[in-house]
C-alpha cells in the first residue's frame, strides 16, 4: 500500500515536470472590505509546497497558467482560483462565517470546528484573565464561566483559591477541576501548612505558578463527555490552557510588547465596636497599666476617665493593616517566519500585602520555539520557569495568628510598644502573643522552583493522518520553613523552626493517531486512538527543631532538639483510549469515546477500568437553511452520556502501615527508644469510583450574531466514592476507613448569554451574562454512617450528611419546638441552646451567576465584570469567638433589651419579657450556639470594572512605539453582602474541601490598578 | 495470511502490553511506613501515650478541674464551668484509648502470644486492664467484648460496666498467669518505660491495681464494702512495698519529651492556676507539701482560684499560686530564659501511697478506724515520702491530724487521699464513691451540679448509634457510682 502511494506520487511530480509551463504570479489577497490579510496560505492544487501572503497581504508563486490556486486562511473561507493567463491577482476571500469555523481546543489539546463539540465549553481569552488583575490564576477566572465556581481563601499575598466545575462530586478527595497547560496536565496541589489550616492557614496552590500574560486563551471543559478522553483526573472538568504562539510581523522580525501596572490594595475589614472599654460587666481594666483582661464588657468610653483624663481609644485593627501593593511588568518578544515561530516572554510580579511584612513574588519565564523540520513534520518545544517567594504570618486561631489577638484586641489598649521594658511581650491579657510582636518574630517562608517544559513532535504522512507525540513534564522544588521566636506564647515558648521540601515530578506521554477525513462530500470522519501514561513522584522531608540557642537566629542548626520524616510518593496511570466522530452535512454530529485506564493506587485486581462516552450534535439551522436567517441564524441541539472512572486516592491508602511515633510535641526516639503505632485509618479494598453524566445543551445565536444563548442542563451521578476519611467506631480501633462509600448527584443549569447591543464603527458594547444553578445532594455514605467530615472544627464543622447537599454546616443550635420552630425560652425569657449538634446551615450557594460589559469607543474602553452569588452560608467563627471577648460590631447593642420570639419552654406560652443583652447573653448564649455565627453567604460585587485608553495607530505614527494603551482597573468592590464579617467569598480550609467558613483569616483586598502597555 | 501474520504480532504485542502494565502499575507498596513492627517498638508508645494522654494531659486536666485542685483562668463557660461537649473528649475516646493504646495493645498482645513472648503479654494486659478501667470509670458502658474487630464487628455494641469490671480483673489474672510462666529471651528492656523490663515490679503494680478496683466497687450495686474491702486487702498483699515500687513514666525533659503537665501549664493553655479549694486546704492544715504542690502568686503569697469566678475582674493569672515542678509545672515568674525543671518530671500512674490508702479505707471498713490509723499515716507519709518533705515536717504533720473514728474516718482518709493523688484522675473517683473531699459547685455553673461522667463523644455517637448514649447527661451516674 505504502510503495503505490509512492509510486503515485513520484509519478505525479514527474507529470508536472513534463507538462507545466511555470510562470512566476504575484498577487494580493483582501478580506470583502478590500483591506489585505496577511499571512494567508497560498498553494497550487497539488502541490505540497506553498507560500504566505507577507504583512500587506502579498505573495508571489511560481505556477502554469492551467494551475489552480489555493487561498486559505483562518477566519476566512478557503477559495480556488484558476491562473489562466493571470500575472498579477488580486484575490477577495470571504469571511467564514464563524458560527462553523470557529477552532477551540478540547481534551488532549485536539482543536476542533466548535460546530463539532457535543458537549458544553466556554471560553475565556488571555486577555481578559490579564485584565483580571490576580495574582492567582484561579481568582482571574472568577466570574467569567457559567457553572464554575472560584473561592479565594484569604487576602493574604500568595493565598490560594479553589475552583470546582458543575459542583463538587466527590467526598473527601479532590473536587477541583484539572489544569491542562497546552495538552500537558500540570499539579495543582497546595502544600499547605502541617500545623493544620485551621491554626495556621494555608499555602499557595500551585495554578498560581502560571503567568497570565503568557496565555492565549483557556477552554474550560465542563462535563464527563468532553473530559472523557482524558481519563480520570479530569472528571472534576478540566481548565485547558493554550499559551501564546510566536505572531507578527513575520519575516522574524521580532514584536516587541511590555506591560506594567502598579496596584493600591485595601482590606476589606470586619467591623468593631468602637465604644466598650477592656473590663468585664461595666468594670473597667486598664491594659496599659498592668491590669489584665481579655474581654471589652467594660464601660463606655464616653464617660470613662482614667486619672481624671478622658480614656484614649485606638482604633487597633484598622492600624494594623496597611495599603498593600502589587507590582506586575511584563515583557514578550515575539516573531514567526512561515517555518518557525517563536515566543520569549518575562514577568515579574511583586505584591506586598495589608498585614506587614507579608509579600509574594514571582518571576516567570515562558519561551516557546516552533518550527517545520519537513513540510508534513512540526516540532514545538516550550518551557516555563517559574520562581515565586512568600512571606506571610499564621492565620485562623492559632496562638501565632496576629488577628486572633488584635481583633479581641480592646479599643482603650495600645499595642505599642510591643515589649515591656523586662523583654517580655506588652499585652492586655495573659495567654496570647503581641501581634506586633508576632509581625516580627514568626513567619512562613515559602519558596517554589519549577519547570514546565513540553515537547510536540507532529506528523503528517497523508494529508489526512495526523500521529502526534508530546512529552510533558511538570517539575518542581517547594521549600516552606517556618519560625517562631524565642518568647512566644504557644507550645514552643523555646521557639521553633520547621522547614519542608517537597519536591514533585510529573511527568505525561501522549501518543495519538488521528485520521480526519471527508468519506464522501457529505460525511466526515474522525478517528483517533491513542495512549497515556502518567507517573507521579514526591519527595517530601521535613525537619522540626525547637528550643533556640540562639534567640532569632533561624537556621536549624540552632535548635536544640530536632527531628524530622521522610515520604516518598510514587503513583502511575496507564491509558488507552479512542475516539470517533461522524459529521453528516455540517449538520449532524455523533462522537463515541473510551478508554481502559489502569492505576497503581487501587487494588490489584481492580487496578483496571473502562469508561466511555456518546453524545451527538444537531445544527438544526443547517437543515432549514436558516444560516441567513437575520433573526436566529445558529442553532444546535447536543446530547451527551457518560460513564467515566476515577482513582481519587492517595498511593499506599490500601494498607494498614504503622506510623513512627508522634502524639502532640511527644516524639520519639527518645533516649534511645523507638516506637511506631498502627494507622487509625483502617484500609479496606478500593476500586474505582465512578460518573455517569447526561448532558443535554442548546447552542442558538440571533441576529447574524449579535446575540447568542447557550444553556446546558446536566445530571452527575458520583457512586462508589472513594472516601479514604470515613469515620468508623472508634471501638473497633480503628477511627477512620478507606472505602468506597457514598454516592451523591449534582444537576445544573448553566446559561451563557452573550449580546451586541451597539456595534458601529466607532463604538462597540459587548455584554456576557453566565448564570448557574447546581443543586447537590450526598444520597448514601458508608453503612451507618451519615456523616463525614472534611473542614472545621469537630462541630462546627462542615460536613456531608445523607440526604443532605455536600457541604452542610454542622454545630449547636438554640433549643426550637419541634412544631413551631419557634425557640424554646428559658423562664427568664432567654434562648437556651441545644447541645446536640444538627445542620444548621448550608455552604453550597443557591446560584452564581456573572455579567461582563465592554463598551469601546474609539480609543477607549470600558469594562466591567459583576460578580453574584445568592444564597449559601458561612460560618463566621471570628465572631463565634469575639462574642465572648465582645469586640464584634454586633455587641455594641449590649445593654439594650429585647423580646425574644418564642416560647417559654416551662409554661408553654408565648414569651413577652424584655431581657437584657448583656455580657452574659453574648458570651453563655450567643457565642456556645454555633448557630449564631451562621451567616448568608450572598454577595453581589465588581470582580472588575477598568477604563482603557488605547493610543491609536495615527497618534503613534512616525514613532517607534506601535501600540500604547494606558488602564485604570478597580476590582473587588463589594456593592452588597448580608456578611458581617469581611469578604464572604474567603475560606480556611485554602483550597482544599470544606469550604464555607472564615476564622481569622487576612480579609480580602479591594485594589486599584494603574497599567500600561506598550508595543514596539 | 500476511494480514492473519500482522494481527497476531498486534494481538501479542497488546497481550505483553497488557502483562507489562500490570508490572508497571505495581508500584502501591508504601516504602515510608512498615506493615508489622516488633513488641518492642509497640510497648513504648502504649506507654507514652498512657502517661501523657490518659493520665496526664486532658483528661487529668478535666477532672483536676471539677475536683477543684487547678482552675482556668478564663471566662465561663468552659470545661472548669462544666461545658463539655461531645467533641471536647472526641480525641480522647476516638484517638488515644481506642485506636492508640486498645488496638496497638491487642496487635502486640497477639503478636507476644504467638511467639511466646509471655512477658509482652503480661505487661500489655496489665496496660489493657489499666486504661479500660479508666475508660469505663469516664463513660459507664463502652465497647468491650466486642470492640477491636474492624472488619468482624464494625459497629460494637456496649458491656455493662459490671462485665467490664470482670473483664479487667480477669485480665490482671491472665497477666499474673503469663509472668509465671517461663520467661522469653527477647524480653522488655529499656522499651519499657515504666519498669524497665522489671517483671517482679509489673507482678506488684498489678496487685496494686487490683486492689485499687476491687476497692472501686464499694457501693456497687450487688456489692459490698466488706466483701470488696477483703478482696482488695489480699491482692494489695503482694502489692508495691515502697516509693521504689511507684509505676511512674519518666520524661527526658527534651522538648519532644517533656512532662505533659508541663505542656498542659504553659501560658498557651490560658493560665492554669492552682485552685481556691485545694491551696486553701493545705494553707488551713499548714501542710508542709504546699511549696512543693504549688508556687506562691506574684503577690509573695499561695493564692488559688476560685472554680469559675470572673476572670476581668481578677487580675493576671501570675498572682496564681501554679502547679510546681514536682509534677511538671511550668513556672510563669522565672525569666523566660530560666531552667524549668517540670519538662522533666514524672507522670505517676499509681503510687505506693495511694495503696497505703486503698489499705487504710479497706482495713476501716474491715477492722474499724483504730485498725486503718497507722495506715492512713503511712500512707500521709508515704507521699511526703516520695516529695521530700523533711522527717520533722512530717511528723509534725501527722501529729496535728484527728485521729480516725467510725464517724469520720472515709472523710479524713479520702480527704488526705486527695493530697496524695495530686492531679489523679483517681480524686474524680473516689469523690463520686465517697463523696469526699466534699465540693461546692463552681462559680457561673453552665450544670446545675458538678458533673459524674463524660459525654459519649461526637465521632462515637456518629458511627456507632447504641442504646446506652440516650438520654445520658453528664449529671448522671455510672454503675459503680450508686447513691
Amino acid at each position: 500500500m505504502r510503495k503505490s502511494l509512492m509510486l503515485l506520487g513520484i509519478l505525479v511530480c514527474c507529470c508536472m515536470l513534463v507538462f507545466a509551463q511555470v510562470k512566476p504570479i504575484t498577487g494580493k489577497v483582501t478580506d470583502s472590505k478590500g483591506s489585505p490579510i496577511p499571512g494567508v496560505t497560498v498553494k497550487v492544487k497539488g502541490q505540497r509546497a506553498g507560500t504566505s501572503a507577507d504583512a500587506e497581504g502579498n505573495f508571489k508563486i511560481n505556477a502554469s497558467s492551467s494551475a489552480t490556486l489555493i487561498i486559505s486562511g483562518v477566519g476566512f473561507e478557503t477559495k480556488e482560483v484558476r491562473v489562466g493567463d493571470f500575472e498579477n491577482l488580486t484575490i477577495s476571500l470571504r469571511q467564514s462565517d464563524a458560527s462553523l469555523s470557529e477552532v477551540v481546543v478540547t481534551a488532549l489539546g485536539i482543536k476542533r470546528e466548535k460546530r463539532l463539540l457535543t458537549y458544553a465549553t466556554q471560553e475565556v481569552k488571555g486577555t481578559t484573565l490579564v485584565e483580571a488583575k490576580q495574582d492567582n490564576l484561579v481568582n482571574a477566572l472568577a466570574g467569567k464561566v457559567a457553572g464554575v465556581q472560584v473561592t479565594n481563601s484569604s487576602g493574604m499575598p500568595g493565598s490560594s483559591a479553589r475552583i470546582t466545575i458543575r459542583g463538587n462530586s466527590s467526598l473527601v478527595g479532590e473536587n477541583q477541576a484539572l489544569f491542562v497547560i497546552d495538552g500537558i496536565p500540570m499539579d495543582n496541589g497546595e502544600a499547605g501548612n502541617p500545623d493544620n489550616s485551621l491554626f495556621a492557614g494555608g499555602t499557595v496552590n500551585r495554578a498560581s505558578d502560571i503567568d497570565p500574560n503568557t496565555i492565549e486563551s483557556i477552554n474550560v471543559l465542563k462535563g464527563a463527555a468532553a473530559t472523557a478522553l482524558y481519563g480520570s483526573a479530569a472528571a472534576r472538568g478540566a481548565v485547558i490552557i493554550t499559551t501564546k504562539n510566536g505572531s507578527g510581523r513575520g519575516g522574524g522580525k521580532p514584536n516587541v510588547s511590555f506591560s506594567s501596572s502598579y496596584s493600591f490594595d485595601g482590606a476589606i475589614l470586619p467591623k468593631f465596636q468602637h465604644q466598650f472599654a477592656q473590663g468585664s460587666n461595666g468594670v473597667f481594666v486598664d491594659g496599659n497599666n498592668g491590669g489584665i483582661s481579655s474581654t471589652s464588657w467594660g464601660p463606655n468610653v464616653d464617660t470613662l476617665k482614667v486619672n481624671g483624663a478622658p480614656v484614649k481609644v485606638y482604633d487597633n485593627v484598622k492600624n494594623f493593616f496597611k495599603t498593600g501593593h502589587t507590582t506586575d511588568n511584563n515583557v514578550t518578544v515575539s516573531g514567526n517566519t512561515d517555518r518557525s515561530n517563536y515566543v520569549v516572554s518575562y514577568s515579574y510580579l511583586k505584591t506586598d500585602g495589608t498585614e506587614p511584612t507579608t509579600n509574594y513574588s514571582r518571576h516567570s519565564f515562558f519561551t516557546k520555539y516552533g518550527i517545520k523540520l519537513l513540510n508534513n513534520l512540526n516540532l514545538s518545544t516550550q518551557i516555563t520557569y517559574v520562581h515565586s517567594d512568600n512571606h506571610r504570618l499564621l492565620e485562623g486561631n492559632g496562638l501565632e495568628s496576629p488577628l486572633w489577638t488584635i481583633y479581641a484586641a480592646p479599643i482603650t489598649w495600645n499595642p505599642l510598644p510591643y515589649l515591656n521594658p523586662d523583654g517580655s511581650q506588652q499585652l492586655y491579657r495573659a495567654s496570647r502573643n503581641n501581634p506586633y510582636w508576632l509581625v516580627d518574630n514568626t513567619g512562613l517562608n515559602d519558596k517554589t522552583d519549577r519547570i514546565l517544559p513540553v515537547l510536540n513532535l507532529s506528523y503528517n504522512p497523508l494529508s489526512w493522518l495526523t500521529i502526534t507525540e508530546r512529552l510533558g513534564a511538570d517539575m518542581y522544588t517547594n521549600t516552606t520553613g517556618f519560625y517562631e521566636n524565642t518568647g512566644v506564647v504557644s507550645n514552643y515558648p523555646q521557639g521553633r523552626i520547621w522547614n519542608r521540601t517537597n519536591e514533585f515530578q510529573q511527568f505525561n506521554n501522549d501518543l495519538i493517531i488521528e485520521g480526519r477525513k471527508d468519506i464522501t462530500d457529505k460525511l466526515f470522519v474522525d478517528v483517533l486512538v491513542g495512549n497515556n501514561i502518567l507517573t507521579k513522584y514526591n519527595n517530601s522531608n521535613f525537619i522540626q527543631g525547637t528550643e533556640l540557642s540562639i534567640p532569632g537566629f533561624y537556621n536549624i542548626s540552632n535548635a536544640s532538639n530536632v527531628s524530622s520524616n521522610y515520604n516518598y510518593y510514587k503513583q502511575r496511570k496507564v491509558g488507552f483510549y479512542a475516539q470517533a466522530t461522524l459529521e453528516y452535512l455540517k449538520m449532524l454530529t455523533l462522537s463515541f469515546t473510551g478508554r481502559y485506564d489502569g492505576s497503581s493506587v487501587l487494588s490489584q485486581d481492580k487496578q483496571f477500568y473502562p469508561y466511555g462516552s456518546a453524545s451527538a450534535g444537531f445544527i438544526f439551522t443547517q437543515l432549514l437553511g436558516m444560516a441567513t436567517n437575520p433573526v436566529m441564524n445558529f442553532g444546535k441541539i447536543r446530547v451527551a452520556y457518560s460513564a467515566v472512572g476515577n482513582d481519587n486516592v492517595q498511593p499506599y491508602s490500601l494498607s494498614n502501615p504503622f506510623y513512627h511515633y508522634a502524639i502532640g510535641n511527644i516524639s520519639l526516639p527518645v533516649n534511645g527508644v523507638n516506637g511506631y503505632q498502627l494507622t487509625t485509618t483502617y484500609g479496606f479494598p478500593l476500586k474505582n469510583e465512578s460518573l455517569k453524566e447526561f448532558e443535554v445543551g442548546l447552542e442558538t445565536k440571533f441576529f447574524q450574531n449579535r446575540a447568542s444563548l447557550d444553556v446546558t442542563y446536566f445530571d452527575r451521578k458520583a457512586t462508589n466514592l472513594l472516601t479514604p476519611g470515613t469515620p468508623y467506631a472508634p471501638g473497633t480501633g480503628f477511627s477512620s476507613a478507606s472505602l468506597n462509600a457514598g454516592d451523591m448527584y449534582d444537576r445544573g443549569v448553566e446559561v451563557v448569554l452573550g449580546f451586541t447591543p451597539i456595534r458601529t464603527k466607532d463604538l462597540t458594547w459587548d455584554i456576557t451574562v453566565n448564570w448557574s444553578r447546581i443543586r447537590n445532594k450526598v444520597t448514601r455514605l458508608a453503612p451507618g454512617i451519615n456523616s463525614i467530615q472534611f473542614g472545621g472544627f469537630t462541630h462546627p464543622g462542615i460536613f456531608a450528611f445523607a440526604g443532605q447537599p455536600y457541604g452542610v454546616i454542622y454545630g449547636t443550635s438554640f433549643l426550637r419546638d419541634s412544631a413551631t420552630h419557634k425557640l424554646l425560652l428559658d423562664d427568664n425569657g432567654y434562648p437556651q441552646v441545644d447541645n446536640n449538634s444538627t445542620v444548621i446551615g448550608n455552604s453550597t450557594p443557591n446560584w452564581t451567576g456573572g455579567l461582563t460589559s465592554t463598551l469601546t469607543y474609539k480609543g477607549f474602553t470600558f469594562g466591567f465584570t459583576l460578580d453574584m452569588k445568592q444564597g449559601g452560608n458561612i460560618l463566621n467563627l471570628d465572631n463565634h469567638y469575639l462574642y465572648v471577648y465582645g469586640t464584634p460590631a454586633s455587641t455594641a447593642i449590649r445593654g439594650t433589651t429585647k423580646v425574644f420570639d418564642g416560647i417559654i419552654q416551662s409554661t408553654g406560652k408565648q414569651n413577652t419579657t424584655p431581657v437584657v443583652l448583656d455580657q452574659s447573653y453574648f458570651t453563655n448564649i450567643l457565642s456556645v450556639a454555633d448557630e449564631s455565627s451562621v451567616e448568608d453567604a450572598s454577595y453581589l460585587k465588581i470582580r472588575q470594572a477598568s477604563l482603557g485608553y488605547n493610543f491609536g495607530n495615527t497618534l503613534l505614527k512616525g514613532s517607534v512605539v506601535k501600540g500604547l494603551a494606558l488602564t485604570v482597573t478597580a476590582t473587588n468592590f463589594i456593592l452588597h453582602k448580608k456578611y458581617s464579617g469581611s469578604d464572604p467569598e474567603v475560606s480556611l480550609n485554602g483550597s482544599g474541601n470544606g469550604q464555607g467558613f472564615s476564622s481569622f483569616n487576612v480579609p480580602s483586598n479591594h485594589s486599584i490598578i494603574v497599567g500600561l502597555k506598550a508595543s514596539f | 495470511m500476511k494480514r492473519n501474520k500482522a494481527l497476531s504480532i498486534l494481538f501479542a504485542g497488546a497481550i505483553l502490553a497488557g502483562s507489562g502494565c500490570k508490572k508497571f502499575l505495581d508500584v502501591n507498596k508504601d516504602p515510608n511506613n512498615p506493615l508489622t513492627v516488633s513488641e518492642s517498638l509497640i510497648l513504648p508508645d502504649v506507654e507514652l501515650t498512657t502517661s501523657t494522654q490518659i493520665v496526664g494531659g486532658y483528661n487529668a486536666n478535666v477532672t483536676s478541674y471539677w475536683m477543684q485542685q487547678l482552675s482556668l483562668n478564663q471566662p465561663s463557660p468552659g470545661i472548669e464551668t462544666y461545658l463539655m461537649l461531645p467533641n471536647d473528649d472526641d480525641n480522647t475516646w476516638s484517638f488515644y484509648l481506642y485506636p492508640n493504646v486498645f488496638q496497638n495493645l491487642n496487635v502486640m498482645i497477639t503478636e507476644a502470644e504467638g511467639a511466646g513472648h509471655n512477658q509482652y503479654v503480661a505487661i500489655g494486659k496489665t496496660l489493657f486492664a489499666f486504661n479500660m478501667a479508666i475508660t469505663t470509670d469516664l463513660w459507664g458502658s463502652v465497647p468491650f467484648s466486642q470492640a477491636l474487630q474492624p472488619t468482624a464487628i464494625p459497629k460494637p455494641k456496649y458491656d455493662k460496666q459490671e462485665d467490664i469490671y470482670k473483664g479487667i480483673q480477669s485480665m490482671l489474672d491472665s497477666a499474673l498467669y503469663y509472668i509465671g510462666q517461663p520467661a522469653s529471651k527477647i524480653a522488655p528492656g529499656s522499651d519499657d518505660m515504666v519498669f524497665g523490663g522489671d517483671m517482679d515490679a509489673w507482678k506488684k503494680f498489678i496487685y496494686s491495681l487490683k486492689a485499687r478496683f476491687y476497692l472501686r466497687l464499694s457501693k456497687a450495686p450487688g456489692y459490698t464494702a466488706s466483701a470488696q474491702a477483703d478482696l482488695a486487702l489480699a491482692a494489695l498483699a503482694n502489692g508495691f512495698a515502697s516509693n521504689s515500687d511507684n509505676a511512674t513514666v519518666a520524661y527526658s525533659g527534651s522538648s519532644q519529651a517533656e512532662n505533659p503537665w508541663y505542656e498542659g501549664t504553659l501560658p498557651g493553655a490560658g493560665g492554669v492556676v492552682m485552685n481556691k479549694q485545694f491551696i486553701d486546704g493545705l494553707v488551713a492544715r499548714n501542710d508542709p507539701r504546699l511549696p512543693i504542690l504549688a508556687t506562691k502568686g506574684s503577690g509573695g503569697t499561695y493564692a488559688g482560684r476560685q472554680s469559675g469566678a470572673d476572670v476581668a475582674l481578677s487580675p493576671n493569672y501570675k498572682v496564681f499560686s501554679v502547679p510546681n515542678t514536682f509534677y511538671g509545672g511550668f513556672l510563669p515568674l522565672v525569666a523566660s530564659t530560666a531552667p524549668q525543671p517540670g519538662t522533666a518530671a514524672s507522670v505517676y500512674l499509681m503510687t505506693y501511697s495511694e495503696l497505703l490508702f486503698i489499705q487504710a479505707e479497706a482495713t476501716f471498713y474491715k477492722s474499724g478506724a483504730a485498725a486503718a490509723q497507722p495506715i492512713y499515716e503511712a500512707a500521709i507519709a508515704a507521699h511526703m515520702d516520695m516529695l521530700g518533705v523533711s522527717g520533722t515536717d512530717k511528723a509534725t504533720y501527722i501529729a496535728s491530724k484527728t485521729l480516725l473514728n467510725a464517724s469520720n474516718a472515709i472523710q479524713e482518709i479520702i480527704d488526705e487521699k486527695y493530697v496524695a493523688d495530686f492531679l489523679s484522675i483517681e480524686t474524680f473517683n473516689d469523690w463520686r464513691r465517697t463523696g469526699f473531699p466534699s465540693l461546692t459547685i463552681a462559680q457561673n455553673a453552665y450544670l446545675s451540679g458538678i458533673p459524674r461522667r463524660w459525654p459519649y463523644t461526637f465521632t462515637e455517637v456518629l458511627t456507632n448509634p447504641q442504646p446506652e448514649q440516650n438520654g445520658v447527661t453528664m449529671l448522671d451516674r455510672v454503675w459503680w457510682d450508686a447513691q
